[in-house]
């Protein structure tokens, strides 16, 4: 329960099992770590789709990392092979079978474009009828295209991307904040000899030299 | 550094030419996390004393590794390997 507890806040599992200050002292670390990439990075520091192998570190980190990743999917711009449909002169088929749109190859090879989608669109995958411009004969095709709508609001700018060293570290920094998070997450749940409190009948636990000499 | 339409949390900070600096924010908070929960009690409770102890020490240790890896590589990439090649 009390490593449930660290994953859903950092230190809350030990702040409720009594070890108040060693609770807060790992939530400032794990929170600091985490609003310090956000801060120097942006919302671009956390990204599943194009820095997964950074992801499944930073996602240790906990529902904050999620909220976060969820929030910058739904606003960040995706490169897409096309533009919106009327950009790449596809037409609205009448027809209320097969594919909702049509379009000669001629034209679309004019008309190709690769640009990232705005702010205030998402990338939709649609079937498309492409005509031969020789045969006359259709073939369904699946092109992405930019939809107008979006939750980002209108007029905003889109959000910065983060470039070179500096959003190495704002990742480095929240991928850091993650795998310590294992370890508090460990630490509330199985609470190590070393963080018994003292009580009657209980032995002043010894620093680190005295175990190490112990060992040996 | 520019912080014209700069928004906290959603853009990126403007400190190219200063990145090394944040290293030291970066190592400053994860040895006081870390040390928060491995710091051992001293007579049965936490001691804060022991505590800021051992989480400076690490941090200054984590600082002056990551500063000596740092000179390691100037050396060998912009000096030694000039030299072989």
């Amino acid at each position: 329960m009390a490593g449930l507890l660290s994953i859903v806040l950092p230190g809350l599992g030990h702040a409720l099992t009594g070890r108040v200050e060693r609770g807060i002292f790992a939530g400032v670390g794990v929170l600091g770590l985490l609003l310090g990439g956000l801060l120097i990075g942006g919302v671009d520091a956390i990204d599943s789709r194009e820095d997964r192998a950074w992801f499944l570190g930073q996602a240790f980190g906990g529902p904050i990392v999620f909220a976060v990743d969820a929030y910058h999917q739904s606003t960040k711009a995706y490169p897409v092979q096309g533009g919106r449909a009327e950009e790449l002169g596809l037409s609205r088929r009448t027809s209320s079978s097969g594919p909702d749109y049509s379009v000669s190859e001629n034209e679309l090879d004019t008309r190709i474009i690769k640009r990232r989608i705005g702010p205030d669109e998402t990338r939709e995958v649609v079937d498309v009828i492409v005509f031969d411009a020789i045969s006359g004969q259709g073939e369904t095709r699946q092109l992405p295209v930019a939809v107008p709508q979006g939750s980002f609001e209108a007029g905003a700018p889109p959000i910065g991307e983060g470039l070179g060293k500096l959003n190495e570290i704002a990742m480095l920094y929240i991928l850091c904040a993650g795998l310590l998070n294992i370890i508090v997450f460990f630490d509330a749940a199985v609470p190590t000899v070393r963080d018994v409190g003292s009580g009657a009948g209980q032995v002043a636990e010894p620093d680190e030299n005295e175990q190490t000499e112990d060992a040996s | 550094m520019s912080v014209l339409a700069w928004r906290p949390f959603l853009d990126p900070l403007a400190v190219h030419d200063q990145w090394y600096l944040l290293i030291v924010p970066l190592v400053v908070l994860l040895s006081f996390g870390y040390k928060a929960v491995r710091v051992p009690n001293k007579g049965g409770s936490f001691s804060m004393g022991l505590y800021l102890r051992q989480a400076g020490l690490m941090a200054v240790q984590v600082g002056l590794t990551i500063t000596l890896l740092y000179a390691g590589a100037i050396v060998i990439v912009g000096h030694l390997l000039e030299r072989i090649t």
